[in-house]
Formats: structure tokens, sequence, C-alpha cells
């Protein structure tokens, strides 16, 4: 198991990124909308507390019943089919704390327009923060041999978010990070993912795509048809 | 046990949780089920920190409440039961040793973080406190919180079921605060001020790391405190998690800590026997330092606390009914979202502390009450004056309150003193007191002075400190009582001679009935805080005062090096008087332009008629704004700017118009539904909706099908938009939708959010699926029409 806090400095909040979230493309952002991003970004960085913790699981799998030493058990087909040449994952959860979530709130009830602006740099933030994890895990993969899967998290595919729990308690994520997790699954703060990682040992390269987006099921381009790539 | 701290350190044992995995615990297998499964685990375990000198062992039950046993084959009582027996077998026969019932967080977030419900949450503590006391356990530790309103949960439990000892702790990151953002001398005032014996720090970092945390907790606390040390900071090797500090070097910290003020110890995450030990010997010489009584007068909210009586502080008096047109009506119409803006407002405008006054007839005050505190807390991170002239309002909001709040107010009459002190006493607020008894108001400064002095000496006989209690002389009016005015004021110094209390005091009655009323209290203000008045209760967005609260803080020697006034008017420019005639409304609103939208409201308003502006301005320019988002031409952030420009025109049409019936529209319900807390979206759409002129009722996030079934029948609303995020709150979405439609089958339902599409949306039984807020905008006109 590893936790990390990552300092601030060290994260890219990307603006751009943020904007696809707020459907935009490639058009240009009037001034208001501008400085709102600046100004956000800038006070984003100030506050939020980045923190991850990952450790890594010898796979046990039985037909679609995949078994992380015991801690998370989880019966899908869509894990077993990414786990195929798999016989170890990591499990990851991050975070950007509680004063995020508590500055979303603010600002929707005193300025919506920033509290969507922030919320989309937020989402955008954690995005990096989950990145930066699994660039450590990659490397630890390196070491063995191993490429990586994309990250894979619960709500994608077969995988119900009701594992959330689980993976909290396998990886002692609330008094290790302090995430929690509501009674309807839903992770506190919000803007926290957790996801696995699996070690290929066979080297498959493995691509992005729609399908292993944290927006997957919510994306509003994906409803109509589109996506987000230019 | 408590009362030989003064000669000797008491010891409490180590890790749990280390030991356990040195023991072989299996993956997956809850720790506290080894109290019955293989108790003789658990047994040597304190059997090997009672031989290391631990005078306190505690029980294996750090997780044994209902919600984390619900997939074990046994019951809390159970565990419990078994872990305290084994805990006492483990100590029977030895002098001095003792048994700590062990408590730790739930698992699950209370809400407005989260959505467990603060009752709920006390009484799975209480479940646990009543077994254990039951089974014979010398005393109660709350251990490892994060969350100031768990702790507080925690501790009403143990104190309300138990007449145990209680120790309390929490954990702090490397910032000094908890993960929801505790600092640490609001846990202390909380705390202490509900009634622990002991309290202190544990776990998350190593004793190196805690010296900052206990230097504050010495600083503040007046009670005893107590710190149990992680050894060090995890490593992990190979999968294998150890920490970097040896017995050796951790008792090294622990010896500094004792110095400073620490006289109970322990071990938390990866500290054995070893480490026990070895802090025994290195305080073999010492006696513990006593801890001296302190003297603050604070209020705090979970976050912040606000200490009185070092420099002014401002009580923001704006959630008043009193007097104000717009808070009662929002009031009568259970509109919290007016509410918490004018909390934000006056946050935003310097307020300190925020005074919270719903009482009002026709309004059910104790649960308004408890909602508005709820609410506001939830938003801003100031600390809350309970305002109420019922004595059970006063205990069910400070029982639910979050922090140490102030309370406002008891006076002199036997009455008020019998039934507040007791309330003021459990729960460890701040108390403000008014200068008048069965008699009246005095018109002397030295009467106010006696009946002062009389709240002191009763509140001491309930054990109240007299720096939790603020007098408030109480001004009278200059029209009516002109030579009383100034002896409001010279009661002050003769009070504060004589006792630790501070002043309280609102200002603005004495210029009742004369003209330009801003003047007199202005100047009132000034004279006041010469004399020695601590917190003025005021408007803080009333600029004038602000400038003189300001003023005086420099001139006062309490604005270090002016900061704070060069900041608020160093880089001030006079402002432009230039009205913007060259703008009209309808840019303003596609523009987005806020600032100006009031300004220019309040000139067209001299010309039109309220539903005109509506109809020819606002809703014109609001299709052209609709339109450019649909061609994306315009973006969200744009949308909902101008949709909050067009709401400021509304609003100040609204203030400014005493027939506000006409320019309301159709009643639509808003809801997130229970189980999801993500409500930003669900919040455009309300925006957008009244910009239209729709009258929205906004229940809120996480709300009971019932609670939605109520208001509808309650309010006659025909159009009800519902929102979910998650897959799993969709399903809640299902269930709420079939019982509005059983109840009342007429009903129009619109639904939206990330993971719903119009598909699923008819499947579950929904009239309308909308993909983006705007798109509500023509299912209403539709609905309405049909």
């Amino acid at each position: 198991m590893s936790v990390k806090y990552l300092d601030n400095d060290l994260i890219k909040i990307d603006k751009t990124e943020a904007l696809r979230y707020l459907r935009y493309k490639n058009e240009d952002v009037d001034e208001n909308t501008g400085r709102l991003l600046d100004e956000s970004a800038a006070e984003l960085k100030k506050i939020c507390r980045l923190k991850y913790v990952f450790r890594i699981f010898n796979l046990e799998k039985e037909d679609n019943n995949i078994s992380f030493e015991n801690h998370i058990k989880i019966k899908s087909d869509d894990l077993k089919g990414l786990f195929k040449h798999c016989d170890k994952s990591a499990v990851m959860a991050a975070t950007l704390g509680f004063e995020t979530e508590k500055r979303i709130r603010y600002y929707s009830m005193a300025d919506l327009s920033k509290a969507l602006v922030f919320d989309a740099l937020a989402a955008a933030c954690i995005e990096s923060l989950c990145d930066a994890c699994e660039a450590e895990i990659k490397e630890i993969a390196e070491k063995e041999g191993c490429t990586i899967t994309f990250r894979y998290s619960p709500g994608y595919g077969d995988v119900p978010i009701s594992h959330q729990r689980e993976i909290l308690s396998a990886l002692d994520a609330q008094k290790l990070i302090g995430l929690t997790v509501s009674d309807s699954s839903i992770l506190i703060p919000r803007k926290s993912v957790t996801a696995f990682i699996g070690f290929d040992k066979s080297r498959n390269f493995y691509k992005n795509s729609c399908l292993n987006c944290s927006f997957f099921q919510s994306c509003d381009f994906s409803k109509e048809g589109d996506n987000c790539v230019k | 046990m408590l009362n030989k701290l003064k000669e000797k350190f008491l010891y409490f044992d180590g890790a749990m949780g280390t030991m356990l995995q040195n023991s072989g615990l299996k993956v997956g297998e809850l720790p506290e089920e080894l109290s019955i499964t293989k108790p003789e685990i658990i047994y040597n375990i304190h059997k090997d920190y009672l031989n290391a000198g631990s005078n306190i062992v505690t029980t294996n039950t750090f997780g044994a409440n209902r919600l984390k046993l619900k997939g074990s084959p046994y019951r809390v009582e159970e565990i419990i039961a078994a872990s305290v027996n084994t805990a006492k077998k483990s100590i029977a026969g030895m002098e001095e040793k003792y048994v700590a019932l062990d408590i730790g967080p739930i698992g699950t977030l209370l809400s407005p973080l989260g959505t467990l419900g603060f009752d709920e949450a006390y009484e799975i503590f209480k479940e646990q406190v009543i077994i254990g006391t039951k089974e014979g356990a010398d005393l109660i530790l709350i251990e490892t919180m994060t969350d100031l309103y768990e702790l507080k949960a925690a501790i009403l439990a143990a104190r309300e079921n138990s007449d145990l000892p209680v120790f309390a702790t929490m954990s702090f990151q490397d910032n000094s605060r908890t993960f929801t953002g505790t600092d640490v001398k609001t846990f202390v005032f909380t705390a202490e001020g509900l009634g622990v014996d002991v309290l202190g720090v544990n776990c998350s970092l190593g004793p190196k790391q805690l010296q900052p945390i206990v230097d504050e907790l010495v600083e503040f606390s007046s009670i005893p405190i107590m710190v149990q040390a992680n050894a060090g900071l995890p490593k992990y090797i190979n999968n294998a998690s150890y920490y970097d500090i040896s017995p050796l070097e951790y008792s090294r910290e622990i010896n500094i800590m004792a110095k400073k003020g620490v006289a109970i110890f322990g071990g938390c995450c990866g500290t054995t026997p070893e480490y026990i030990k070895s802090i025994i010997n290195s305080l073999n010489k010492m006696k513990p330092v006593e801890i001296s009584k302190k003297y603050f007068t604070t209020a705090t909210s979970s976050s912040k606390t606000v200490f009185l009586g070092q420099e002014v502080k401002i009580i923001g008096e704006r959630i008043n009914p009193t007097g104000k047109k717009r808070l009662k009506e929002a009031l009568k119409e259970n509109n919290l979202d007016y509410i918490i803006r004018e909390a934000i407002i006056q946050q935003e405008t310097g307020s300190d502390i925020l005074d919270v006054n719903v009482g009002f007839p026709g309004v059910d005050e104790k649960q308004m009450m408890k909602k508005v505190i709820s609410e506001i807390q939830s938003v801003v991170s100031l600390p809350l004056q309970i305002d109420s002239a019922n004595y059970d309002v006063i205990e069910a909001a400070a029982r639910m309150y979050n922090g140490k709040p102030l309370i406002n107010s008891v006076n002199g009459k036997k009455e008020s003193m019998e039934k507040l002190f007791p309330i003021v006493k459990k729960y460890g607020a701040s108390i403000v007191a008014l200068t008048l008894d069965e008699e009246g108001i005095p018109s002397t400064a030295e009467k106010r002075l006696e009946i002062a002095s009389n709240i002191v000496e009763k509140a001491k006989e309930y054990g109240i400190a007299e720096e939790s209690i603020l007098i408030d002389p109480l001004v009278l009016t200059a029209s009516a009582q002109q030579t009383a005015v100034m002896e409001t004021l010279k009661a002050i110094p003769l009070i504060k001679n004589k006792y630790k209390v501070k002043i309280i005091l609102g200002t603005s009655n004495v210029s009742f009935g004369l003209p330009c009323r801003n003047l007199l209290n202005s100047t009132y203000l000034a004279i006041a805080l010469g004399y020695g008045l601590d917190a003025p209760i005021t408007d803080s967005t009333n600029q004038v005062l602000m400038d003189i609260v300001r003023a005086y803080k420099v001139l006062a020697a309490q604005d270090k090096d002016s900061r704070d006034y060069i900041e608020a008017y160093g880089n001030i420019s006079p402002e432009s008087n230039v009205i913007t005639d060259d703008y009209d409304l309808k840019e303003i609103i596609v523009k987005g332009l806020k600032d100006e939208a009031r300004k220019v409201s309040l000139e067209l308003l001299k010309k039109h008629k309220p539903l005109e502006i509506v109809n020819e301005f606002m809703i014109p320019a609001l299709d052209v704004v609709g339109e450019k988002y649909q061609k994306q031409e315009i973006f969200l952030p744009q949308l909902i700017r101008s949709a909050e420009t067009s709401k400021e025109v509304f609003d100040t049409i609204k203030e400014k118009s005493t027939k506000t019936g006409e320019i309301e529209g159709k009643k639509i319900l808003l809801a997130t539904v229970k189980g999801d807390i993500h409500d930003i979206g669900k919040n455009i759409v309300k925006l957008i909706l009244e910009n239209y002129g729709y009258k929205i009722f906004d229940l809120g996030k996480d709300v009971d099908a019932e609670r939605i079934v109520e208001t509808v029948g309650k309010e006659k609303i025909e159009l009800v938009g519902l929102s979910a995020l998650m897959t799993t709150t969709a399903k809640n979405m299902e269930d709420t939708i079939k019982l509005l439609k059983s109840k009342f089958p007429g009903i129009k339902i619109m639904v939206g959010g990330a993971v719903l599409t119009a598909d699923y949306a008819s499947e579950i039984g929904a009239d309308y699926y909308s993909k983006d807020a705007r798109g509500t905008v023509d299912i209403a006109k539709n609905a309405f029409n049909s």
C-alpha cells in the first residue's frame, strides 16, 4: 500500500479539459468566462488537498468472479475481459478533499456560474491527480515487466458502484485520505475517484477510449452520439 | 483515576490493529469478530500491554457499531460484551488498571456533508455506550474522529447514557485540520464545552509531526490532554506497511510533550508494547505539568473559532424577521435559499458571527430553526448565535448545532435563568445575558451592574464560567428616554471591571422614532466601542457602520499595522455615478452584466409597470440567450450569468412592487431525489425557471418521496422536476414518481440528470425528459398549456 499527499504545485489543472466538461470544443472563451476560469483555477490550486492511496493485489479469477485477495470480490464480465492477461491489479483511490467540496457548495449558492466553472476545474484536477497516481503505479508495473491496463472505475460497464465501500475499506481510505462513501455509494468528498489498474504480464497496450472515460455514463456528448475529441 | 494525574502520568495501550496483523489476522475478517472467535489473541495483546506498563487497555470495539457490523454474523451486543469481558479478564487482580470502551467513527459521513442523520448517529453511539457501560467498562474512549459533528453525537450519547468518564480524540492532518476541516482550537472549545473529561489527538501522524498540534491543545485546553501518536509515518515495502520511528525516538518526542503539559499517553498505528515501555521509561522521573484554567470567550462553527473580547467582532443581525418583509415571506414559504443568501452576504461583508432568529407567527419555529441552522452551516463557515424566546427551540438548536454556539439570550429573571442555564451548561455554549429582570430594564448603570452580577453568580451555580457570558446592557431609544442612553454605555466599564465577561450590544434601537437613523446609530456605535463594547449586533451590509468598526480597530490598535483597514480602503477610487442610460436592460441581460442590473431596473421601474419589464425586456432577452445557447454561440457559464442577471432584475422588481402576485407564475416543485447529493444541475434549472416567472418550491437534495408528496398536496403543485445523477439513485427517482402518480394521477413530472436518457425517463414513468436546463422552459410551457 502506498499513500501520497501531493504538493499542490505539482498538479496541473487543465483549463482546456475543464472547458470540455462545460461542453466547449474549440470555441473562443468570452472574456468573463476566461477571467472566471483563471480566478477559479488559482483558488482551487490553493485550497485542494491532493491525496491518493493505492495497493496492489493478487487476483484470483474463477470465470467472471474476481477476487482481490478476498478484500474485494466482483462478479463482472467486463473486468474478466480487462484482466484477461493480468494476475495482479492495483486498486487506487484519490480525492481533492473536503475544502473543494465546501467551496463548490458555497458557490452554488453564492455565484452559480462560478460554481459551474469551479466544478469543471475540480473535475479536471481530479483527473490529473489520477494520472499522477497511475504514473506511479505504471512505474511499479514496469519494474515487474508488465504494462498496465487503463483505469477502470466502479460505475463503468457491469461493475456497479455498490463496490465502493469494499474498495475504500480494502485501502483503509477513510483513515488514510479521508474518503468516505454514502449509503447510495456516492463518494464523499465528491471530487474523488476509485479505480482498478491491471498489471499485464503479456505486455499488451491499452488505448483510451470513451469506454474507459470517467464521464462515460454521464457524458453529454456521447448521449448525442458525439464525442469530446476535436 | 483522573485525580491521580497530579502525581502520575496515565498510560494507555498501543495499537490493536498492528498487533492483530502481527498475529496473523485473516484478510477480510473483521478485527472485532476476533473477540468472539479468538478471544485468547485479544487477551494476550491486552496482557502484553499491561505487562509493558499500560494502565488502561482499550477494548477491541473500534468498529463495533451497527453499520459496520451489517454483514457480520455477530450482533453489536455480542461483540462489545465479549470484548469488554476479555479486557476485564486481562486486568483482573491487577491494581490501578482500567478498561476503556473503544468507540471509533461510524464509517459513514453525517449530513450535511454526507447523508447520515445526526439523530441516527446518536442512536448508533448510544447502543455502544449502553452495552459497554453495562458490561463494566471504566471509561469511554471516543477516538480517531475527523468530523466534529460525529464527535458531538458520540459525546452526547456517552454523557447522556453513562456516568463513565469520557475521553475524546480527533485525528489531524499536517495542516492541523481534520479531514473535514476542523482545527485544533475549535475541537478543544467544542469538546470541552460538551463536558468531556480528557481531550487529545491520535493517529494519522507521528509524534514529531504532532508537536504543533500539541502546542495548540495546551494553549487552549483547561482539561487534561492525551496523545496517541502513530509510530511515525507509514512506509510501504513489498506491500507490507511499517512505521519509521523507533521506540526510543518515539519516547523522546513524548518526553517533550510531557514537558508541555500532556499527561496521558498511549500509542496508535504501528506502536507495540515496546513503545509503551519506552515512553514509561522516558517519563520515569517526571510528574505531569498541571493544566491551567483558560479564560477564552468563544463561539465556533465546525471549522472556525471566533474569540470575543480580543478585538471587535460583528454579530450579523439580518436573519431576524422583525420588520423584514422579504424574510417573513421566505420563512412562510420555506424559502431557505433566500435565508442562505442573507447568510452569505453577511459573511462577505464582514460579519464574524450570525444571529439566527426565525420566530414568526405561523412558522413551526423549532423545525425551521433546525433546518435553517443545518442549511447555513453547510454553506457558511461562521459561528451562529441561536436567537429565540422559546427555551425548547434553543435546546433543540443547541443540540443539533455543529460546534460551540452562542445563545441569545438569558436575562435576570429567575425563570429565564433556571430554564436556560442547564441548556448552556449541557451543550457548552456561550450565552448572551440581558440586564433586565422582573422589574424591567433599569434606568441606571449601577442597577445594570447589579443585574449582571446576579446573572453571573447564578450561572456559576450551574458550573458556567463567567467568560462564557456576554452581557448586553440594553440600549434605550433616544426619542423616548434621552437621558437613559448614556447609562447603558456607562455600565460597560462597571461590568467589565468586575467580571471576565464580554459586552455585546444591539445599537440600532437608539435611533428609533427619529429621522436619519443611520447618523445616530453610527455615532452611538462609535461611542459604545470607546466604552469597551466587544461585539456590536449590527448589519454588516451597512457601509457606514462597518467603516466605523474598521476605523475603530485601527485607532484601538486591534487591527495590527492597519492591515485590514488598508486592504479595505487602500485602493478605493471615487465611485462613478454615471447612470448607464445607454445600456438597455435587454442588452444587460444578454451580456450578463450582473452589477448593472439593479441600477437599470430601478430606473426602468420609474417609467414601466413590473409586468411590462418582465414581458418587454426580460423574457425577450432570455429568449435571445436561450437561442444563442442552443446554437452553441454561448455556453453554460454565460447562460447562467445571464440568468443570474435576470434574476437580479426580477428580485429588484419584486422588492419594489407591492403586488408581487401579478408577476408570479405557476408553481413548480424541484428536488434532487433521495440518496443523491449532486444538485448543481437542479439549481441551474431553478434559476432558469425562476427567470421565466415560475414560482419554484425547491426542496433541495437527498429528498424523501414523502416530503415531495406532502408539499405537492399542500401547495397544489401541478409540475414536479426531479433530478438524479447516479445509477443508484435513479431507482429512488422511479419510486418517487410511482408514489406521486398514485397520489396525484394528474401530476406532470419532468426528470433530468447525468445518467438519465429519454428512454429511461419514459420507462420509469416520467412525462418529460430534459437533456439540459434550458429545455425545462419549453417543458413547463407545454405542461401548463395542456
